[in-house]
């Protein structure tokens, strides 16, 4: 019993616990104790079982996924609903989930139901805001490695966006199973994919928080509390190859923990879980590989030098093994250093440079390219955004100690604790312009040991405030404690994801009972009917839809530097007056579209056509939303200078020009 | 794994197999599917792995998910290697040996399946409870049917779209133009098309509804000298700005060969 509740009467809730919900859960039968329930005089005896408040529960989720599936309607149809809309909902899905989670009266299994009830309503928002077609970055990019594998029934093809991808073949693999099977589209099998790894990763946190703790309640909160992480809600629920391999990665922390707990035939039986799993991270996601190697590395050195030696359950086979494939496959997937190195070194660049003011700094709720403009974040919001990080800030001292006076500590709870405070140190990188991406993935890897060590907080609050309010309200301090939750989790999505692409928007419209799309998409399927062997070169959105659905070979971005080409303007024939020099146009970008042999230039006066996230929807009325902003025309026109060149496509704000014309 | 309990594995797995590979509606293959791709392999191994002595239920369920989907990443590997490659086929042929392998070890080692003891008071559901979770399922269906349903953009900018490509076949003397509306409302348009600079434009007036398309053949009044490339330009008028060109493609027309 830890001293902080010393004066009261702990009753030995958790053995009562497992024998009456009759899981079998042998994890308290004579193991070395964890961390106490904060179970205080005034709480009711936990519930024997049954369904408890989930009827409840879920019915409130459940309206809360409806008022954000509103929402993102009456966006698409360009109503412009007030945010606040959606996120009530959200709070509506998150609120009540965590006053429920908070109390003691639940049972382990209406716990997990929550847990699992709030992971899957929360990616509904995701699916609601999306439902008929990719719109996340990334996600085009698995689409079409996707398509790829099914059209040829290999593995590792070719991307040009983005070509290091079909070397982790794990997510392209696992989608043309239900694609090839069933006939569906990529939509729907990384839709359902991504569900069934998303429930696997809050489940998972469920189970391993429960064992490194000992309490459910503490499980309950802490696999919730994750969802404050920036990506949970949109980023990491995306149709990416992070999106299945860091549920996998939690699945081998479970297991690893889980193994501990049990000895000689189940001992031995944890091996093949915890093998398969690392093999399918391995070959799923480079960071997710390196970051599973490191956290195993770190745990068996952990544990020689808190004098448990090297037998089992030191995990220093795991460790050796989760290295020796991270490398081969490394080498196997040799584009991998020279897409992650650029990054890793310009985030350490950046970060120096901001640091001693060569640079200045990122201003926090903006997009790295000042050359879009954006809709801005309003002031309420960045005060939520700020108060969520400030919440976990003061949860973590209450928290750590809590942790750290639990007897016996687990090893990777001395991991879980470096990881909540080196969280805060790894968001001062937001501050550098070319390190905030890092930072941000980072978080995601960091936050689960941040979830847990917040949970413990949260108990720490609750046995405090338990008594302290109203009479007439004894249910406040929960109160108080939910709306925190909320608090952290509206503040992380906000900072995870520009302010106003949380709502969707219109891609996809109907006339009359006539579909009409959005112009880049529009472009895209002409492209797929009328030029599916072309090669194109296109900014990064129209890139990706050219991608999916288009089916086109395209390349973009700034390696090579596509996107210099179609947004300069060059010089014109009028301006070539007195030196009549040779323009940019003819002195470098024409031969790089040749030597890349890119036939087609997407010439996109919008500048959303650079925008990876807003690039996709409609242009809108003043009355709908931001009226779209524009390139000169020069930037459109310069590729007219090429005298074989025809502009085979015209839709006003895209043209298409076949730069070899009659040849 | 008793044996009898294998072979209603046995029986399920195949059964997901067929129907998934052999259904004729879609949404019946996929309700096949999920269990034999994300729940089968999972549940098998796992009693396969643990024999008799599996884990609690909560573990377990974990255990399912995540080794169904460890099986789907690596499969792909696997399939890669073999003749054939990857499709649905070989597919099911490996999700159904997974499933059958693992199933055999886990009947040679005895091992234990079901949800485990059941608790007294547990699961039980009242008639609140029953309302409840079919308000909440409802509710829920509710906010999927309205993401799903299309709805009018009338804020949204419509266009029109204009093109030129190569014609069909081996004519080079032909091009074909195309307009696509995408506009929010029945739009007249003029067509313009002239073949090099010399010869006079050909005018077509075009109506279209929002999602119509229209494509035409342009070749020129008289054949071209062998070789001889001319330009094409087609440049599109509204009624509602006549004069304002709305858009414009340009090509080439190539005289054909002599015989």
């Amino acid at each position: 019993m830890s001293a902080d509740h010393a004066s009261q009467a702990t009753p030995a809730a958790e053995p009562a616990i497992t024998r009456k919900d009759g899981d079998g859960d042998g994890a308290l039968d004579g193991a070395r104790s964890r961390l106490e329930t904060s179970a205080g005089p005034g709480d009711a005896p936990p519930a024997s079982g049954g369904l408890g408040q989930f009827p409840l529960i879920a019915l409130f989720v459940a309206t809360g996924l409806l008022i954000c599936a509103l929402t993102d309607t009456l966006s698409r149809a360009t109503e412009s609903p007030s945010a606040l809309l959606y996120w009530a909902g959200i709070l509506l899905i998150a609120v009540p989930v965590f006053f429920r989670l908070v109390s003691p009266d639940p049972s382990p299994g209406e716990r997990l139901a929550l847990v699992g009830l709030f992971a899957m309503a929360l990616y509904g928002v995701k699916i609601a805001r999306d439902p008929l077609l990719f719109t996340f970055p990334d996600e085009f990019i698995h689409a079409y490695n996707a398509d790829q594998v099914v059209e040829h029934d290999r593995l590792f093809g070719n991307n040009p966006v983005l070509p290091v991808t079909p070397s982790y073949p794990g997510l392209s693999g696992a989608t043309s199973a239900l694609m090839s099977m069933t006939g569906m589209s990529h939509l729907a099998a990384g839709m359902l994919l991504i569900g069934a790894a998303r429930l696997t990763l809050v489940c998972g946190l469920f189970v391993l928080f429960r064992r490194l703790s000992g309490d459910p309640r503490t499980a309950g909160l802490g696999a919730v509390i994750y969802a404050g992480n920036s990506n949970f809600l949109l980023w990491g629920a995306q149709y990416s190859y992070a999106s299945l391999a860091i549920p996998l990665f939690v699945f081998v922390l479970m297991s690893l923990v889980e193994r501990e707990g049990t000895t000689g035939e189940r001992l031995r039986a944890w091996v093949l879980p915890i093998v398969l799993a690392t093999f399918a991270i391995v070959v799923t996601h480079h960071l997710t590989s390196y970051a599973l190697a490191a956290i195993l590395v770190a745990l068996a050195v952990l544990y020689y030098f808190l004098g448990k030696g090297w037998r089992p359950p030191n995990p220093w086979r795991f460790a050796l093994l989760a290295v020796g494939l991270s490398l081969t496959w490394l080498a196997v997937a040799s584009r991998t250093a020279g897409y992650l190195s650029p990054v890793i070194s310009r985030a350490f660049e950046s970060t120096w440079d901001t640091i001693t003011g060569e640079a200045g700094g990122r201003a926090l709720f903006s997009s790295g390219d000042s050359n879009i403009a954006l809709g801005s974040t309003p002031i309420g919001a960045k005060i939520t955004a700020i108060a969520a990080i400030g919440i976990l800030a003061v949860a973590l001292p209450f928290g750590l100690r809590r942790v750290w006076r639990g007897r016996d500590t687990h090893p990777l709870v001395l991991l879980f604790c470096l990881a909540s405070v080196t969280f805060f140190a790894v968001l001062g990188l937001r501050f550098a312009p070319a390190a905030w991406e890092t930072a941000n993935r980072l978080g995601e890897y960091m936050f689960i040991g941040l979830a847990f060590v917040t949970a413990s907080a949260a108990l720490v609050a609750y046995t405090w405030l338990d008594g302290r309010g109203p009479r007439s309200a004894p249910w406040a301090g929960r109160a108080l404690l939910s709306a925190c939750f909320g608090v952290v989790i509206v503040g992380g999505a906000i900072a995870g994801w520009p302010w106003d692409a949380h709502i969707a928007k219109p891609v996809r419209g109907t006339i009359e009972g006539r579909e009409v799309r959005s112009e880049p998409l529009g472009l895209a399927q002409w492209v797929r009917g009328n030029l599916p062997d072309g090669r194109f070169a296109a900014n990064n959105a129209d890139a990706r839809l050219l991608l999916v659905p288009g089916g086109a070979w395209v390349r973009s971005g700034r390696h090579p530097d596509i996107e210099d080409i179609i947004s300069e303007s060059a010089f014109t024939k009028e301006d070539c007056r007195v030196n009549c020099v040779t323009t940019p146009f003819q002195s470098w970008m024409l031969p790089l579209l040749n030597r890349l042999d890119l036939r087609y230039v997407v010439a996109d006066r919008r500048f959303r056509g650079a925008d990876i996230i807003r690039g996709y929807s409609f242009s809108l009325r003043p009355e709908g939303g931001e009226p779209d902003q524009l390139l000169p025309k020069e930037a459109v026109l310069k590729f007219e200078q090429i005298p074989a060149a025809t502009r085979v496509f015209d839709s006003g704000n895209i043209v298409v020009y076949d730069i070899k014309g009659r040849e | 794994m008793r044996s009898r309990e294998f072979k209603l594995l046995a029986a399920a797995t195949l059964g997901c197999a067929a129907v998934a590979l052999a259904a004729p509606l879609e949404l019946v293959r996929v309700i096949a599917v999920l269990p034999l791709a994300l729940f089968l392999p999972g549940y098998a191994l796992t009693a396969a792995a643990f024999g008799q002595q599996p884990p609690p239920l909560q573990q377990r369920f974990v255990l399912w998910l995540a080794l169904s989907l460890a099986v789907l990443a690596l499969g792909g590997l696997i399939l890669h290697f073999l003749p054939g490659g990857l499709n649905a086929v070989s597919w099911g042929m490996l999700l159904v040996a997974v499933v059958l392998g693992a199933g055999i070890v886990a009947v040679r080692r005895g091992a234990e399946l079901g949800p485990g003891r059941r608790t007294a008071g547990s699961s039980r559901l009242d008639f609140s409870d029953g309302a409840l979770l079919w308000g909440a399922l409802l509710v829920g269906a509710t906010a999927i049917a309205i993401a799903w349903t299309p709805v009018p953009a009338k804020n949204a900018v419509g266009y029109t779209q204009l093109w030129m490509l190569p014609g069909k076949g081996s004519d080079s003397e032909t091009v074909q133009v195309g307009v696509a509306s995408e506009e929010l409302a029945v739009t007249r348009y003029r067509l313009e098309v002239r073949v090099g600079t010399a010869a006079r434009p050909v005018f077509s007036d075009i109506t279209l509804d929002p999602g119509d398309v229209r494509e035409l053949d342009v070749k020129p009044e008289r054949s071209l000298p062998p070789g001889i490339d001319v330009r094409v330009t087609a440049r599109l008028f509204t009624e509602d700005s006549p004069k304002v060109v709305y858009r414009r493609v340009t090509g080439w027309i190539r005289g054909a060969p002599g015989q």
